[in-house]
């Protein structure tokens, strides 16, 4: 039950990377949060499901119901403009890079957890977390960073999950999602 | 990390719960206080007595909790006891030049009580998840009051802020759960995590348009009290050596390269705190961790002296550009303990951070009273660097060792 959750998880990560418009996106980010909540096991899946599949998915679209998220470098071109603008980059290079990231960061986690024996869990977790930031690095709309943290906090919560003993402060770092919230006030206030 | 409750002569008492409780709260009932008054003038006075009765409760916390957490601290009171002082001339300067309006004068003054209530809560809160909520309250403080400023530019720095430091603490509170799992991988996502925070590489390039960008007090919280916090939990981490050194070596490099290339002054203290904190970090991974105690002081220190003279203090710069060459006669020992080659790339960073820096020093020595407080940090920062006396150095050593 938990392999399919957090393989479910990880399956709409990669949709997400996919997915052009904010009203399909939304939807697909209600249902990751009820997969990653599935494996929690712990009373904080309630308000994780709650704030992180319900609330903040419905104040995007109360924001911004029908949003286009261009694919156009976010925090890489932050860090990398002048290179992210020359000829080098331009496509196909660029349009490739969002693809080869879902598929080598996946890759790496599971590859890295199935040695060291954590279990599937930590390895999905620890993907969708990956993917998650992914997501925010490659597209600059300020309502693609929100979902790229939304699902990176999915991906927290399956690697909460692999924990029996999760201490309070721990279960509500995990399962609140504070920094989705900024990013959206964020949003909102420069909107 | 341990609970910080855990030593010192009042542990486990209610005096000393007490302490940690006020020093941690009174920053919170100021901002809830200031979210209600209307008047900019009433403000920067509740500020300036708040962070005052912060900073002399702070100064009982060594009584009260173990050292390298007090010390930080009282360190952070102190900036911001000194930087409040400065409140009604900054704020009336940016009403004046149209920079903040009434209502934005309100924001950012709850969001600087805030970012100091948020950096203590993270440094006394004695456990890393609470630490990690503490740094959310502060980058979430940091993003309104850079935002406060009615610019477009203030406004890009703001959601950089966010979107960089976001990725950042979900790659810290990832690093945070998978301590005993992936001891190594942890390391790394911890050093890149709260590296964000710090202002450190990869994930460092909110930090100069936030200094640049902010009104002048705001930028003081924003680069010394957000960026000391990560160090401590650095300290407190079990993190490989070798990537503290790594880390560190190319946070030096960056900043001197950064330093080199040159922009305005604000822009070239942040670039200046990126070389420093990398030496900081470097000196972590060496394990001279009581050196790099003492270099985050005189970073903290310095940084809060040139950012309150806006740069035009030739003393308070000098210092400040020393600071590299200064870590570099501290660091030799323990860096040829590690390995002789690392003397290259660290001798080659701190010279053309020193260099950077000085190569901007300004021309004039700011006087009167506007300047004391400066003043007042430079001859502190000297006599720790200069003249330690050896009960200051016994603190230090049992702050890293507590």
């Amino acid at each position: 039950m938990i392999a399919v959750a957090a393989a479910g998880a990880l399956l709409l990560s990669v949709g997400l990377l996919c997915v052009r418009r904010l009203d399909v996106a939304l939807p697909l980010l209600a249902l990751q949060s009820a997969c990653a909540a599935a494996t929690l096991g712990h009373v904080a899946a309630i308000p994780a499901f709650a704030l992180g599949g319900v609330v903040l998915p419905l104040a995007m679209a109360w924001m911004r119901p029908a949003t286009a998220l261009a694919a156009r470098g976010g925090a890489v071109s932050l860090w990398l403009s002048p290179l992210w603008a020359s000829p080098l980059w331009a496509s196909p290079l660029r349009a490739s890079l969002p693809w080869a990231g879902a598929v080598a960061l996946p890759l790496a986690a599971i590859a890295l957890f199935a040695r060291s024996g954590s279990g599937e869990a930590v390895a999905a977790g620890v993907s969708v977390v990956a993917l998650g930031l992914w997501l925010v690095a490659m597209r600059r709309h300020a309502l693609a960073t929100v979902l790229g943290l939304l699902a990176a906090q999915n991906g927290l919560v399956l690697v909460a999950g692999a924990y029996p003993d999760l201490p309070p402060t721990a279960a509500f770092a995990v399962a609140v999602p504070l920094l989705p919230a900024l990013a959206l006030a964020d949003a909102w206030l420069h909107r | 990390m341990t609970g910080v409750l855990a030593d010192g002569p009042l542990a486990g008492t209610w005096v000393a719960e007490a302490l940690v409780a006020g020093v941690i709260a009174l920053p919170f009932a100021t901002a809830a206080v200031l979210a209600v008054v209307g008047s900019w003038r009433a403000g920067v006075w509740i500020i300036a007595g708040s962070a005052g009765l912060q900073f002399v409760a702070a100064c009982a916390l060594p009584w009260a909790v173990p050292p390298a957490e007090a010390h930080l601290a009282l360190l952070t009171s102190l900036v911001v006891m000194t930087t409040s002082w400065f409140g009604p001339r900054d704020i009336a300067a940016a009403l004046e030049g149209g920079v903040l309006n009434r209502w934005r004068v309100r924001r950012y003054h709850v969001g600087c009580q805030a970012l100091v209530g948020g950096a203590q809560l993270a440094v006394l809160g004695g456990d890393p998840f609470v630490a990690w909520i503490g740094l959310v309250v502060v980058v979430a403080a940091a993003a309104a009051m850079t935002g406060a400023v009615l610019t477009p530019a203030a406004a890009a720095a703001a959601s950089r802020l966010v979107r960089l430091c976001g990725a950042g603490l979900v790659l810290a509170l990832l690093g945070t759960l998978l301590l005993d799992r992936a001891p190594f991988l942890a390391g790394l996502l911890l050093l890149v995590g709260y590296g964000a925070i710090a202002g450190l590489l990869p994930l460092h390039a909110w930090l100069a348009d936030a200094a640049a960008e902010g009104v002048a007090p705001g930028a003081i919280l924003v680069t010394v009290v957000q960026a000391n916090v990560p160090l401590l939990l650095f300290l407190r981490s079990d993190i490989a050596p070798g990537l503290q050194i790594g880390f560190g070596l190319a946070a030096l490099l960056a900043g001197a390269v950064a330093l080199v290339v040159r922009s305005d002054r604000r822009r070239m203290v942040a670039m200046g705190g990126l070389a420093q904190l990398g030496l900081v970090v470097f000196a972590l991974g060496t394990g001279a961790t009581a050196a790099a105690w003492l270099l985050l002081t005189l970073l903290s220190l310095l940084r809060a002296a040139v950012l309150q003279s806006d740069g035009d203090d030739l003393a308070a710069w000098l210092a400040f550009a020393l600071v590299p060459l200064y870590a570099l006669y501290l660091l030799a020992g323990p860096t040829v303990a590690v390995s002789a080659w690392l003397l290259l790339p660290l001798a080659g960073g701190a010279a053309a951070a020193a260099c950077g820096l000085l190569a901007m020093r300004p021309a004039g020595i700011a006087v009167g009273w506007a300047a004391a407080p400066a003043w007042l940090e430079v001859a502190l920062a000297a006599a720790l660097a200069l003249a330690m006396p050896d009960t200051v150095l016994a603190w230090f050593r049992a702050a890293v060792e507590g």
